[in-house]
């Protein structure tokens, strides 16, 4: 047997001083040697023939003893463990004493974290008060605008243009020489003629304002207000200096445009016509109260979730945890390939990213670091109000969130094998079930009149737990984990495309 | 022929190991070396009481490369026995 002290440091880190006896070690040594040998071919012997004294000296006595003291070490710690019934996190960091002098016992000691304890205070006494869902008539109306707009018709008309038309125009324009040649029709035939090209196309569409800005140049909707139809146009105008050509950048262009047709924007009276049109219903009353009640819905979604991550977030500030230091490393770590992994998906080098967020790769690691410990936080309170709370998922409840998973996210069942059957994923959606059901029980307590809800039997308000999977439970859980498939589903009605700028 | 010439390396295989068990052990010598010369460097050198010596000539092996073909040097080894409780540490066990 091995001798441990065991001594318990900050973090939730745990320091063991761990003694092994010679014989042990010897032993250890032994498994070492003919494990080697059976490797290693010296010349002269087969594989697994040379004596000890001779592999020795033909490795180096230190190859050996290392070999042999890693596995004495590991196999010590293993054991030591057991003995004090220690449940680490993480693999320990490991500090071999001095050199090993055959017949001494070894010496080592290990600091390695456990799970931390979570002290969860009074979660209990937490009270919030839900935000009301009201609906107000001016976001009513502002959503029936929004719809408006959405059903607005163009409808060609001939006139001079104005700003808000939409546009089907031919241009052209040049920085240096100006298009000299023109047609009958008075199209320029040599259009672009020397010089730089800004644009130079045909039937480009656009709304006159912004819209056609952006597409062509600033201020060029300003230069064509009041153009007529069919009648070609040339101006001069002087290109923003941070254009993205340096070349042309602040230098005059000349434009030359024919506008081929004008689109004047009509809106839809707001009427029964209308909403018969977009809601289905046969008055505007009736689509008045259709909005109404789709906004509701949402806010409510939208409070209770904001409602829940509050009252989570109320425990998790009372609650005490003591986080090892290196467990948000690893997360952290964790994070921080992730977020690697993304860019590599959509293209961007972290470097990019780091230019676009200006942020250095010091400060992103220290925000990384800080959500990491933040994510960690929320699980292991949530872990510790359910262990507290004794809520518990039934095999049951796993299924069913599993069936109704696959039917939401319809998947190609893997050869012969049941959707979300494997024994990790089936721990994913327990967790997750659990977090569920622990968030809604502090919801529960969070809103109840009682100022003191009675505890289950046998409280445990500090727990230090023995995980059963100790892997799954580090996977971290945000306020409102959502795996595949998990979205509240809603009735698609146009009225609910509507709505999402006007909330 | 100095002594310090006579012994070129001791001959440590899996065969020659299992001879040290018979207190015998193995070297490979210089041919001009003599059964008394050896006894004379081995009694020298290790400090032990050799009681017989044995002496192979371990033949030169036809070796080729390519079409070019050539023979190994042959050279001679001597099975050195010592008086029983006594051991050359050289060896190893």
């Amino acid at each position: 047997m091995v001798k441990v002290t065991a001594e318990r440091l900050q973090d939730s880190q745990v320091l063991l001083h761990i003694e092994v006896e010679p014989d042990r070690v010897e032993r250890a040594l032994d498994r070492a040697y003919r494990n080697l040998a059976n490797r290693v071919t010296v010349p002269g012997f087969r594989k697994g023939k040379a004596p000890r004294q001779i592999l020795e000296r033909y490795l180096g006595k230190d190859a050996l003893l290392q070999e042999g003291i890693d596995a004495a070490v590991q196999d010590a710690y293993r054991d030591a463990l057991k003995e004090i019934d220690l449940h680490p996190i993480a693999k320990p960091d490991v500090d071999v004493d001095e050199a090993y002098n055959p017949g001494e016992p070894l010496h080592f000691r290990v600091t390695v974290p456990v799970f931390p304890t979570v002290d969860l205070d009074d979660y209990r006494s937490v009270r919030l008060k839900p935000l009301d869902v009201e609906v107000s008539n001016d976001q009513i109306n502002r959503t029936l605008d929004a719809l408006r707009e959405q059903h607005a018709q163009w409808a060609p008309v001939d006139r001079p243009v104005r700003p808000g038309d939409r546009l089907i125009i031919d241009v052209t324009g040049t920085v240096g020489t100006a298009p000299r040649l023109y047609g009958p029709g008075g199209e320029a035939l040599l259009r672009t003629e020397g010089g730089v090209v800004v644009i130079d196309e045909k039937d480009l569409e656009g709304i006159v304002g912004e819209e056609l800005d952006a597409r062509v140049a600033p201020g060029f909707s300003e230069k064509i207000v009041t153009l007529l139809p069919g009648q070609p146009h040339e101006f001069s105008l002087t290109l923003p200096s941070d254009h993205s050509n340096s070349e042309i950048a602040g230098k005059v262009a000349t434009f030359w445009v024919k506008v081929d047709e004008v689109k004047e924007k009509q809106l839809p009276s707001i009427d029964d016509e209308f909403a018969r049109l977009v809601g289905n219903v046969e008055t505007l009353l009736a689509l008045r109260e259709q909005i109404r009640e789709e906004l509701r819905g949402r806010l409510v979604l939208e409070a209770r979730r904001h409602f829940e991550e509050s009252v989570v977030g109320a425990v998790v500030d009372r609650a005490t945890v003591d986080l090892p230091a290196m467990l948000v490393a690893r997360e952290q770590e964790r994070f921080f390939k992730r977020l690697e992994e993304s860019l590599r998906e959509s293209g961007l080098t972290m470097v990019d990213y780091l230019r676009f967020r200006r942020r250095s790769e010091a400060e992103l690691q220290e925000e990384l670091r800080q959500q990491a410990a933040h994510n960690l936080r929320v699980s292991l309170v949530l872990d510790a109000v359910a262990d507290a709370e004794k809520i518990e998922v039934t095999p049951d409840e796993v299924t069913t969130e599993i069936e109704r998973i696959n039917q939401q996210v319809p998947r190609q069942a893997e050869a012969g094998q049941r959707p979300l059957a494997k024994p990790e994923q089936q721990a994913q959606v327990t967790d997750f079930l659990r977090t569920r059901k622990t968030m809604a029980r502090l919801v529960e307590i969070a809103t109840s009149p009682e100022p003191e809800v009675p505890a289950p039997a046998g409280e445990a308000q500090t727990s230090e737990a023995t995980p059963p999977h100790e892997q799954s439970r580090w996977t971290v859980r945000a306020p409102s984990p959502l795996p595949v498939g998990e979205e509240q589903t809603s009735e698609v009605t146009p009225v609910f495309l509507a709505v999402s700028d006007s909330v | 022929m100095h002594i310090y010439e006579v012994l070129r390396r001791p001959i440590i295989t899996e065969k020659n190991t299992a001879l040290n068990g018979l207190n015998k052990y193995t070297f490979e010598i210089d041919r001009r070396a003599n059964k008394p010369l050896i006894r004379q460097a081995v009694e020298q050198i290790f400090k032990v009481d050799v009681t017989s010596v044995n002496v192979v000539t371990v033949p030169g092996k036809m070796r080729r490369v390519g079409r070019s073909r050539g023979m190994t040097s042959p050279w001679r080894k001597a099975i050195v026995t010592v008086k029983a409780g006594q051991r050359i540490e050289l060896f190893g066990s």
